[in-house]
Parts: C-alpha cells; sequence; structure tokens
C-alpha cells in the first residue's frame, strides 16, 4: 500500500535515511507507553540519531516547524515520561550508546545518552571502578533517561541519586542551540551556577542531553549483604530505625513484603525469601572490610533484638546476585498477579513508615484492591504496586482512586509525591499536593527558559495552565484506556 | 491487505500478551534488538504489536509482519522476563493467524512453503535434494549461484556419500561385556541432521550403546515439524507429529541430539492438544539431560583442547538445560571449558531464519562468533545442527576457523 | 545605606512588595568582600530568620532560617550525633548562595546535595518554595540548585530543608610537609582516588612548597588503620577556608580536574589552596598576573573567576560556554525580570 509522505517526513529522512525515520502508523505503536502503560499514545514519528550533529539536525527541522518532540531511552519510565502526543516525534536515542571516555586518574566518564546503566559499569569493571545509581531497571535503562528522571535506586541511600553522580552534560537546547553544563572539573565555576543540577530530573523537558559526563565510583573494599526475614513488618522497619539511629549507613536498606515475596518466588526470579515471612529485609553494607565486619555485628544485633525469624548472609557475590535478584525483579514478578500493574513511588519521612503503611494498607482495603509493598526502608521511599485488570472499568477506578489517596497520605507526613520514578503525565493531578499554583508558575518559567516555544516534551513534568488537549488528565486517561466517551463532554 | 479475513488473535492469546507490564528487562537479551536498537524488533515492542493486532488497532497488519517475522523465536526473553510471559506461544499463534489470512508472497515464501512441506519434511526427497547440493557444491554451480544472488552464501558444507547414509533402523544392542542398563532408548533422527550430521548421530548411538542401553531407531518416524511451526504452519506440523507419536507409541524414552526439534517435540502437549502428545512430550529428553540424569559409565576418550561451549536456544531457554552438557563435558579427560560471553544469545541460525533474514542474521551471528574469538579457544561446543552451521560459517567468515562440534561427540569413549 | 533585617518571612515578603528598589541580599555579611559592588539601593539581611524550624533526628533532616549561623546548627546537631557534613561558615544562607565546600563522602562532594530544598521570596514578593522536606524527591524541577553560588542574585531563600548525616565516631588529621609540587600531585591524586578518601583533603602551596593535609572520618579502627597503613603523620585541624590576597594583589577562585594540577602549578605562580572537590584558590600578586593566570587555565581545563581584590574586578573569570551563559541570563531574567537583586 502506497502512503503519502508528509513533507516533515521527507525530511527527516533527507538527514538519517530511512532506515532511522519510522512512520508508519501501525509499527509506532511499539512506542505508544512507557512502563506506565495506563497512559498509550501513539508518536507521529520515531527517528534514531547517533551524534549529537544529528541530535542537533532533526531538533531543528522540527523546531523550524513547530513540531513538538521528545528525547526517551529504554521506555523503562514509570510515569509516562517518554509517552508521545500524537502530534509528537520521538527521538529515541538507543543508538547513541558509546562510552566516549573513560578517566581512572580523576574517576569520571563521558558517555552517550543511550548507554545503558549496566553497561557503563560493565566498562569500568576491570578498572575497579562503577557507576553508583541502580535502577531495579538498571540491565536496560539508560543513562540519558536516569538523568532525564533523577533515577535512584536501592543503593541511594548512602551514595545518592543520579543527581549526585552527574558532573555535567553537553546539551541540545529545544532550539537546536548546544550548551554545555558543567563538566569533569565540577557541575558549576564559582561564577556559574549548578545548571546539571538543574537539567536532572527535568524529564525530558529542558532538551536532549547527548554526552554526559558521570563521576564513576572506586568499588568497596568488602561488600556484605544480609537477609532477614520477619514475622511482622512493624519489627523490619523498626529494625531499620535502629540501624539507621546507630549511625550506620549501610549501601541499601531494603524491605519486601509478603505479597511480594510469593510474587517473585514464583518467578524466574526466585531468590528464596521465606514465603512464611511477613517481611524480608535486605541489608547491603559496603567499605573497608574491618568496617563492615563490625557494622554486620551491629546490624545482626538489631535484627535479632526485633525478632528476625532467622539471618542470612552471602558470603561470595554469587550468593550477593541471588539475595538481589528477587529485589531487582520485583517490579516484573508483579505481572503475575493481575493484567495490569500500577506503581506508585510515595516518600515519608523514615520515622513515619510504619504509620503509612497502615494507613496504605487500610486505603488498600477500603478500595478492594491487591496492594503489595517493596521499598527503599532507608530514604522511606515506598513502593505501593497496585494489582489490576485494566479492561475492568470498576477495578481501574478504584485502583486510581487508592492511588490518589496514598499519595495524599504520603504529603500529610511530610513527604513527596514521586521519589524517583518522576510526574511524567501520571502525576500531573497529584503535584498539586505539593505545590502551589505559584511554585508552578516559578518552575514553568524555569522551564520556558529552556524551551521557549514549549516544544520538548510538552504536558509532562508540570501540568498546563489552559486545558490543552494534550494535558493527561486522569479521568480522561482512564476514559480512553476504556474506550467510554470522556467525562464532561 | 489482500485477504478474505484480518489477522486477528484468539481472546486466549491476547490474555497472554497482557501478562506483559512492559518493564522492558527483555530487551537486552534479544539479539535483534542487540543489532538494530529498535523497539519494534525487541519483545516487548513485538509483544505491544501483538496485543494491537488482537484489539483490532492496527490498521494495516502487513505493515507490522515484518518486525514479526524478525523474531528468532530464541526465547531469550522468556527466561529473562520476570512476569512469566509465554512469548513464543504469543509469536507462533500470530504468525499461523498471519499465514492462514495472508500467506506470504513471492518466490521466496512459495520456495520455503514447498521445500519444508514438499522435501524437508520428506526424507527421501530431502536425501536426494542434498546430493545435488553435494554435485552443486563440487562443480562450484553453488558458489557460482550464491555470487549471483540466487542461492544464500549461508548453504552448510555437504558430507561425503558414505557420512550421509541413515542411521540403521531397528535395535541396536549394547557391544557384549559392557553392562547393560534396564533402560530402552528411542532415537529421533530429524530430517536435515540425517544427511548433515549423521556423523553426530552416530556418535549419540555409539556413546548410549557404550553406556549400556539398548537403542531402538524406529522406522516410520517424520521431520518434528518445527519449522513448520515457526513459519505459521501449525496444521501441516501436527499431521507430523500425529506420525511421530505413533511411531515412537511402544517406547519409553524418546532421545534427540538437536535443541529445535527437541524443544518442539517436547511442545507436542500443546501442538497437538490431546493426551497422546502429551504423552509423548513427557518422554522426551535431549540425549545430554538424559545422559546427565542417568549418568556416564564409559569414560569419554581424552581430548586436549580449550573449549566454549554456547547454549542452543531451544536447549537454554526451551528447554531450560543449561548444567547437563556442561556437567558431562566436564568429564572428558583433557577438556579444558571455558566461559564466553553471552552464551546463551542466540548466533542467528533460527531455523530457516539465516536464509530468509540473511542482513540480520549474519548481524547476529558476527556478534556470536566475536566473543567466541575474544574468548581464544580452539573448539567450539554446540547442540543443534543450524548454530554448527551458524557459528562455523561466522568463524570462517572473520578468519578465524575453529572446528564446531556436538557435545555428543566428546563423549565417545576411546576404543 | 540603608539596611533592613526582617525577622520572618511574611516580613521579607511585605518589604519585597513595597518595592524598595535595588536591593542586596546578605546574610552575616562576612563573603561581601568576594563580590563585586552593584550599587544597591537598600541591603537586606536574612540574619534575623535564624530558627532551627524542624530537626528530626530520626529522619537525619532538618528546617532552618537562612540567617542561622552554621555555629548554632553544629551546636544543635552534636547532642543528637549528626552533622551538617560539609565545609564553609558564617549563615547558611550564605554558605550555600556563595560556593560551599564539599566533603568527600559517599553521598556526592558537592553541598547541594545536602539541600533538599527551600522555601523562597521572588523579587516582587512572591513566596514559592522547590524540593521537599524528605531526603528523596523528584516532584517538580530543582530550581532550589539554583541556589547555590547565586549569591543572592535570583531570589531568597527564607526556609532550607537540610540533610543530616551521621557524625563520624572518630577522626584523624594527618600532614605531609615539604612536598615539591610533583610529589603533592600525585599524593593529592592517589589519596583522592581511595576507595574511602580522606573526608576532607588540602593541597597547599605557599613559598615554601607544599603540604598535604586531610582528615579521615570514620569508625575508629579504620581511622588508625589508614594513618599507619597510609604513613600519615598525625597532624592538628586544618581550618583554611580561603585565601587572603597579598597588598596589591588578587585572589582567583575556581575548579580543576586533580590530574591537571602538577601542570597548573608549573605554569601559574602564587599561593595555592586545592580542597579533594576539585576546587581551588590561587593568590596573585597583582591584576597582570592574574590575568595571565585567567589566560593559562582553560588549558588545564580549570575554570575560575576573581573573588578577591579591586571592587570592579571581582566576578569576572574565564569564559564561560556560550550556551550556559545564555541560560543563567534567561535564569536571572525569568527570575527576576527587573533586576531587583544586585
Amino acid at each position: 500500500m502506497l502512503r503519502r509522505v508528509p513533507p516533515l517526513e521527507r525530511d527527516l529522512v533527507r538527514l538519517l535515511g530511512a532506515p532511522r525515520v519510522l512512520s508508519q502508523p501501525d509499527a509506532l505503536l511499539a512506542w505508544e507507553c512507557d512502563g506506565f502503560t495506563v497512559h498509550r499514545s501513539r508518536p507521529r514519528a520515531v527517528v534514531l540519531p547517533e551524534t549529537t550533529a544529528e541530535v542537533q539536525a532533526v531538533v531543528r527541522l522540527l523546531h523550524a516547524a513547530r513540531v513538538p518532540f521528545v528525547p526517551r531511552g529504554a521506555g523503562t519510565c514509570l510515569s509516562g515520561g517518554p509517552t508521545a502526543g500524537g502530534e509528537t516525534v520521538v527521538l529515541d536515542l538507543a543508538r547513541m550508546r558509546r562510552v566516549l571516555q573513560i578517566s581512572t586518574a580523576d574517576l569520571f566518564a563521558v558517555v552517550q545518552p543511550g548507554v545503558v546503566n549496566l553497561d557503563l559499569t560493565a566498562a569500568v569493571r576491570h578498572l575497579g571502578l562503577h557507576y553508583a545509581p541502580d535502577p531495579s531497571s538498571q540491565s536496560v535503562c539508560t543513562i540519558g533517561g536516569n538523568l532525564a528522571e533523577n533515577s535512584g535506586g536501592p543503593h541511594c541511600f548512602k551514595y545518592g541519586m543520579t543527581t549526585d553522580h552527574v558532573l555535567g552534560a553537553l546539551v541540545v537546547l529545544p532550539d537546536g542551540e548546544l550548551a554545555r553544563l558543567g563538566g569533569p572539573a565540577g557541575t558549576r565555576p564559582p561564577h556559574g551556577l549548578d545548571l546539571p543540577g538543574l537539567f536532572c530530573g527535568s524529564e525530558g523537558t529542558f532538551g536532549i542531553a547527548t554526552e554526559i559526563t558521570v563521576r564513576l565510583c572506586r568499588d568497596p573494599q568488602s561488600v556484605r549483604t544480609l537477609l532477614f526475614p520477619f514475622a511482622a513488618m512493624r519489627d523490619a522497619c523498626r529494625t531499620v530505625s535502629d540501624i539507621v539511629g546507630a549511625g550506620v549507613v549501610p549501601a541499601a536498606l531494603e524491605i519486601l513484603d509478603q505479597a511480594t515475596i510469593r510474587a517473585v518466588e514464583a518467578s524466574v526470579y526466585r531468590a528464596g525469601y521465606p514465603l512464611e515471612a511477613k517481611a524480608v529485609l535486605l541489608v547491603e553494607l559496603d567499605g573497608p572490610t574491618e568496617v563492615t565486619a563490625e557494622e554486620a555485628a551491629e546490624v545482626r544485633a538489631f535484627a535479632q533484638q526485633n525478632g528476625a525469624l532467622r539471618i542470612e548472609e552471602a558470603t561470595d557475590a554469587a550468593e550477593r546476585a541471588r539475595l538481589w535478584k528477587g529485589r531487582k525483579g520485583a517490579f516484573g514478578a508483579m505481572g503475575r498477579l493481575a493484567t495490569d500493574l500500577y506503581v506508585l513511588d510515595g516518600v515519608v519521612p523514615r520515622t513515619r513508615l510504619e504509620e503509612a503503611l497502615e494507613r496504605i494498607t487500610a486505603i488498600g482495603a477500603r478500595h478492594g484492591v491487591v496492594l503489595n509493598n517493596v521499598f527503599h526502608a532507608g530514604d522511606g521511599n515506598l513502593h505501593p504496586n497496585i494489582s489490576f485488570d485494566g479492561r475492568d472499568p470498576d477495578a481501574t477506578a478504584r485502583t486510581i482512586a487508592a492511588g490518589h489517596e496514598i499519595l495524599r497520605v504520603c504529603v500529610e507526613l511530610g513527604g513527596s509525591i514521586t521519589g524517583e520514578h518522576g510526574v511524567g503525565s501520571e502525576k500531573l493531578d497529584h503535584i498539586g499536593m505539593m505545590f502551589t499554583a505559584t511554585d508552578l508558575a516559578v518552575m514553568a518559567r524555569v522551564r520556558a527558559v529552556f524551551d521557549r516555544d514549549g516544544l520538548c516534551n510538552p504536558g509532562k513534568a508540570l501540568p498546563q495552565r489552559a486545558a490543552c488537549a494534550e494535558v493527561a488528565k486522569w479521568p480522561q486517561m482512564v476514559a480512553r484506556v476504556l474506550g467510554e466517551p470522556e467525562a464532561g463532554r | 491487505m489482500a485477504c478474505s479475513s484480518e489477522p486477528r488473535l484468539d481472546p486466549a492469546a491476547h490474555a497472554r500478551s497482557l501478562d506483559c507490564v512492559h518493564c522492558g528487562l527483555c530487551l537486552p537479551t534479544c539479539p535483534t534488538w542487540q543489532v538494530t536498537q529498535l523497539e519494534t524488533e525487541s519483545p516487548r515492542g513485538r509483544i505491544l504489536l501483538m496485543r494491537a493486532l488482537a484489539e483490532g488497532r492496527v490498521a494495516d497488519p502487513a505493515a507490522i509482519r515484518p518486525f514479526l517475522d524478525h523474531c528468532l523465536d530464541c526465547r531469550a526473553c522468556e527466561t529473562t522476563c520476570p512476569s512469566g510471559v509465554h512469548y513464543g506461544e504469543l509469536l507462533e499463534a500470530t504468525r499461523a493467524e498471519y499465514e492462514r489470512c495472508a500467506p506470504q508472497r513471492g518466490v521466496k515464501a512459495w520456495l520455503v512453503r514447498t521445500l519444508l512441506w514438499h522435501v524437508v519434511a520428506r526424507q527421501p526427497r530431502l536425501r536426494a535434494a542434498i546430493a545435488l547440493l553435494r554435485h552443486a557444491e563440487r562443480s562450484g554451480l553453488l558458489r557460482l549461484a550464491a555470487r549471483l544472488g540466487l542461492a544464500p552464501r549461508s548453504v552448510p558444507r555437504i558430507p561425503p556419500r558414505r557420512d550421509r547414509r541413515p542411521l540403521p533402523t531397528g535395535l541396536h544392542l549394547p557391544p557384549p561385556g559392557v553392562r547393560r542398563r534396564s533402560v530402552r532408548v528411542a532415537l529421533f533422527t530429524g530430517c536435515v541432521m540425517e544427511p548433515l550430521f549423521g556423523h553426530v548421530h552416530r556418535a549419540m548411538l555409539q556413546v548410549l550403546l557404550a553406556n549400556g542401553f539398548e537403542v531402538t531407531v524406529p522406522a516410520t518416524q517424520r521431520c518434528c515439524g518445527a519449522l513448520l511451526v515457526h513459519s505459521g504452519r501449525p496444521d501441516r506440523a501436527r499431521q507430523l507429529a500425529q506420525q511421530n507419536v505413533a511411531a515412537f507409541a511402544d517406547c519409553d524414552v524418546v532421545v534427540d541430539d538437536a535443541a529445535g526439534c527437541g524443544c518442539t517435540l517436547g511442545e507436542y502437549d500443546r501442538l497437538l492438544g490431546d493426551d497422546a502428545g502429551a504423552q509423548f512430550a513427557r518422554k522426551r529428553r535431549d540425549v545430554m539431560a538424559f545422559l546427565h540424569a542417568e549418568g556416564l559409565s564409559a569414560t569419554p576418550a581424552e581430548c586436549r583442547a580449550r573449549a566454549a561451549y554456547d547454549d542452543p536456544c531451544h536447549l537454554c531457554h526451551g528447554q531450560g538445560v543449561r548444567l547437563q552438557p556442561r556437567a558431562l563435558l566436564a568429564q572428558v579427560p583433557g577438556l579444558e571449558l571455558v566461559a564466553h560471553a553471552r552464551p546463551e544469545e542466540c548466533c542467528g541460525s533460527a531455523g530457516i531464519y539465516h536464509l530468509l533474514h540473511g542482513e540480520l542474521a549474519t548481524a547476529i551471528g558476527r556478534r556470536k562468533a566475536e566473543t567466541l574469538v575474544a574468548a581464544d579457544v580452539d573448539l567450539v561446543l554446540t547442540g543443534n545442527p543450524g548454530c554448527m552451521i551458524q557459528i562455523d560459517n561466522h568463524l570462517r567468515a572473520l578468519g578465524h576457523p575453529r572446528p564446531v562440534r556436538h557435545p555428543v561427540e566428546l563423549l565417545v569413549p576411546a576404543p | 545605606m540603608t539596611e533592613l533585617a526582617p525577622r520572618t518571612p511574611a516580613e521579607l515578603t511585605e518589604l519585597l512588595r513595597a518595592r524598595p528598589g535595588r536591593v542586596r541580599l546578605v546574610g552575616g555579611g562576612s563573603r561581601q568582600d568576594r563580590l563585586p559592588p552593584r550599587g544597591a539601593a537598600v541591603v537586606v539581611s536574612l540574619r534575623g530568620l535564624d530558627g532551627i524550624e524542624r530537626l528530626e533526628p530520626g529522619d537525619q533532616t532538618c528546617t532552618v532560617g537562612p540567617g542561622l549561623p552554621r555555629a548554632e546548627l553544629d551546636a544543635a546537631l552534636h547532642p543528637v550525633g549528626l552533622e551538617l557534613p560539609c565545609g564553609g561558615d558564617g549563615t547558611l544562607g550564605g554558605l550555600f548562595a556563595h560556593d560551599p565546600v564539599g566533603a568527600m563522602t559517599a553521598g556526592g562532594s558537592s553541598p547541594r546535595s545536602l539541600l533538599l530544598g527551600l522555601d523562597g521570596v521572588l523579587a516582587d514578593g512572591t513566596p514559592w518554595k522547590s524540593g521537599a522536606r524528605v531526603v528523596k524527591s523528584v516532584a517538580g524541577f530543582d530550581v532550589h540548585k539554583l541556589l547555590v553560588g547565586s549569591n543572592g542574585r535570583l531570589f531568597a531563600a527564607v526556609r532550607l530543608h537540610l540533610r543530616l548525616r551521621p557524625r563520624p565516631r572518630a577522626e584523624a588529621w594527618f600532614r605531609l610537609d615539604g612536598l615539591d609540587v610533583g610529589a603533592a600531585a600525585e599524593r593529592f591524586l592517589a589519596l583522592r582516588s581511595l576507595a574511602v578518601p580522606p573526608r576532607e583533603l588540602h593541597l597547599d602551596r605557599d613559598a615554601r612548597g607544599c603540604a598535604i593535609v586531610g582528615r579521615f572520618t570514620g569508625r575508629a579502627t579504620f581511622v588508625c588503620e589508614r594513618l599507619r597503613a597510609l604513613a600519615l603523620p598525625e597532624a592538628r585541624p586544618f581550618a583554611q577556608l580561603h585565601l587572603e590576597p597579598t597588598p596589591g594583589g588578587e585572589v582567583l577562585a575556581g575548579i580543576v580536574l586533580a590530574s591537571q594540577v602538577a601542570a597548573l602549578l608549573a605554569a601559574v605562580p602564587g599561593r595555592f589552596l586545592l580542597r579533594g572537590d576539585g576546587r581551588f584558590e590561587l593568590a596573585t600578586a597583582d591584576a597582570d598576573a592574574t590575568d595571565a593566570a585567567l589566560l593559562q587555565l582553560p588549558r588545564f581545563g580549570a575554570e575560575a573567576c576573581i573573588v578577591r581584590g579591586a571592587p570592579a574586578r571581582r566576578g569576572h573569570g574565564t569564559p564561560l560556554d556560550a550556551g550556559a551563559r545564555r541560560l543563567l541570563e534567561g535564569l536571572r531574567q525569568a527570575l527576576d525580570p527587573d533586576g531587583v537583586f544586585v
């Protein structure tokens, strides 16, 4: 069947060649969503640039034609960040996956945005180095996506988020101009501002980073991974409080609840977590051998005081990988419980964890949803996961209602609606729980400095003032998914 | 699209597609994604496409067909999927639906269909064809044809006539002096293995006999049907499966030495959907898994070599057989087994895939050969004919030819 | 010049709404000699906003007013076993708004990591906020990161949400004297690259030669073992944060890659103080020497600007990337369109 190729697509093909421009509408369905599958929208076209110059050429072309665009990494975002509106062109950066420079003296690497998080660590492993932020999707998610979302991961408690590991970026601004933010020597000179800090977490709305400078960390001398099953969630939380209160800073403090344990153990990621435990606590200590030995003794004592059912400690890398396997595969394993999954990402002050979990459980019960929890306990970053059948309008509505209430509880307790997944299109309705219209207006002004014409990933991260058709409001989204006429029309 | 009805997935297949939560962990394990970085060439992307097809959201099903055809069906994604999506089932159901509504057109497709059904699945014709190929190869005709683009460049070297003779059918008994075991084993000999890798079959027979097993080779067995299933013709595959079920009806254990065939034989329960199929699926074993479970009683002959074992997809992902071949090879005196990168990644052979999608298969094959060369081995071991041919070809293409052998060959005891 | 010192955020809002003309925001005023003069009509000091509004030892976070002296926060944190792991003195607002000095801790060497969020007031008196009070949040853009290095020219911060860390159980200072430039740079690089580097590290070059000074922190066993294993002599604490200019001289502040330090030191003369995070100060003999150094620095991947010297010359430095400069000007325009904060 012959298709008329519109002039824009023709120009894109002229820039990149036909194999790197996809515009056949049915093929574009493969890009219709990220890990937040409730919101689906097919882009206008997908292009796969390979160099900064190509990104610049594409962006200039789109900017001149006033066509919106969105950069995309591996599509593992959980908040709809890279999901493109119907008129939007996706710049899929998967082919920009070269590590450009590694400095062992100054401990940094310069990478293209499509470099997979774990591939960067693999590239420097033989030098005794690693890249610290480790989202659970690290085997597939990209450094460019991590930068856009300010991704976290289990090891944030000690090592910080992506923003603490990004030194600089070469950015193609939404009008096609280049800007070099920060650099290997630091994020800002004394007569500059912390532009990398501002850019990190801008969810693809400030421009497209094509070269990213990140810190590399020396591998610790020793790593100890301990697993403690508990008969009650409360005991696991109290152990965490005791550990942190004693001034021990573990590399990671993770808790999985019973429902999560059972889902994981039924999957290919089974790690041997005890099915009868109401919670398991995973503690990782790293550092000098004599230090981790002392800390491990303290941690074991705290766990025992709080009634740990048993203690498991990994003695080698393979054992450690096994203990972590279940945690890293937890999200995907939820797919076994129902057809759809809504992953929440609320944060509460750590001292309010117990209270938050109780209230979340009550909310789940009230709405009759299947809910389980896996979370970064050290950071108070909760991931309540609601499994539901997206084909059932009632179940979807209850899921959304429960999610809304859970995030409200997080904010009430002094926390945040998102710790590491971003606002994207998913939390546009929730961000008002944390910020006033004025706060959001200040953020919008800052965004306009980067993207005056509002072309770069429009309708994400900040709610737009006018009732723009592209703004994905929850009720409309649900209606779209369910194929019902939208409310109020 | 020129067809009477649009391809639509049945509700069961659609429901299976819903298990995917789009986590993306499958991407790095997918060979076609690794060489293209295209979402449409990834398991996650293909699932979205198949799902959209099932939901009637695809305007032009022909437009997305190439992406589904490009899949190697290597099942690496199933191994890594935390949600347990049965991707292979989904893909095969979709391909069958495409083939039903809109059979592939063109000379290549016609040739494939004709060859698979009228030649490959019929042993005498296949043998005649292979003899012809041997002549073409000897006379240089084949090289000429390849150069003219009339024949693929990846055609395997055809062994001489005496190596192409089939295994004698009927009962074989262990040689005198060998302690017999109480298990009688029936061998599945397949289609291309016989004429192209007859020496592997003979090695398998020899190893089984030397280890004290009685062996039968049923005369009425046929091709397993794998290639037909993969190209969307389960109906024809079913005919073959029924004949095989009948041919092996009296046997307790069916053993095979080609991972691709083994995987399909093990899925006869699903293909046939009846008790006979399920019974057959339960009694079949891969030869390495079988020997590992029973234990070797005859010490293999010494083999001084530094070797890499590469997992055939349909053995590791399809049958979950990973440790057994390695454990058996560890018993070969003198053999040093070394690890190489990504042993479970497909080599790009995938049945007749390398004949249909030469460019992708070549990129994937080169990747595989490069990792093997990097491991600096002088012998490569893998348990599937297609993989043996593909790896051999690409090692040659890189200028690093190495012997590529089936692991069972190394289990033959010293004479 | 009038100096006003509001005691509450509301008073500051009111004050700014009254459009007092050009305003210079100051904390305790200790860093004013490092900034260019801008001809302000009014000096507004935030030293009255000096409360510890919230201190949650269990969560290891706190909320403070920008006028709170660093020393007072340290005193409050000591009994609960916590600390703010970065260098710098004066008020906390001034510390973050000027050029805070990082600690070489696992969670990032940039003190901006400690700034979780803030409540601010724009030049027109509009109150707003960014970030959160918890240790992890990616809701909204991180506009609060712009406080760092803004020198009070973008907005006023009226509340800072800070991340705290457990105070180390033990610490030990060490000092190596009389090194030549090559040996000092090499030692500096090696110490900085340790899996657990010294919490503080300084390279100090003066007329007599180079010294390496630093501090290991952590468990007692570790700290003692480190000094012994690395053959580092124990020493008194080192507290010098900044260089003073020599008569007629100037001081440059900048950043440099550790691997370039030896070459840089060979190329530019003068007292030089380098920290583990790559921040340095260089004292030059006069304006000409400064200009010569500013021409040299980019060769070593270093960036710097004048912080001490003739008031009109302060703030001048190595050229910024054109795209970054465009963004800096845009941000100033966006947050303070009338140029109230000078």
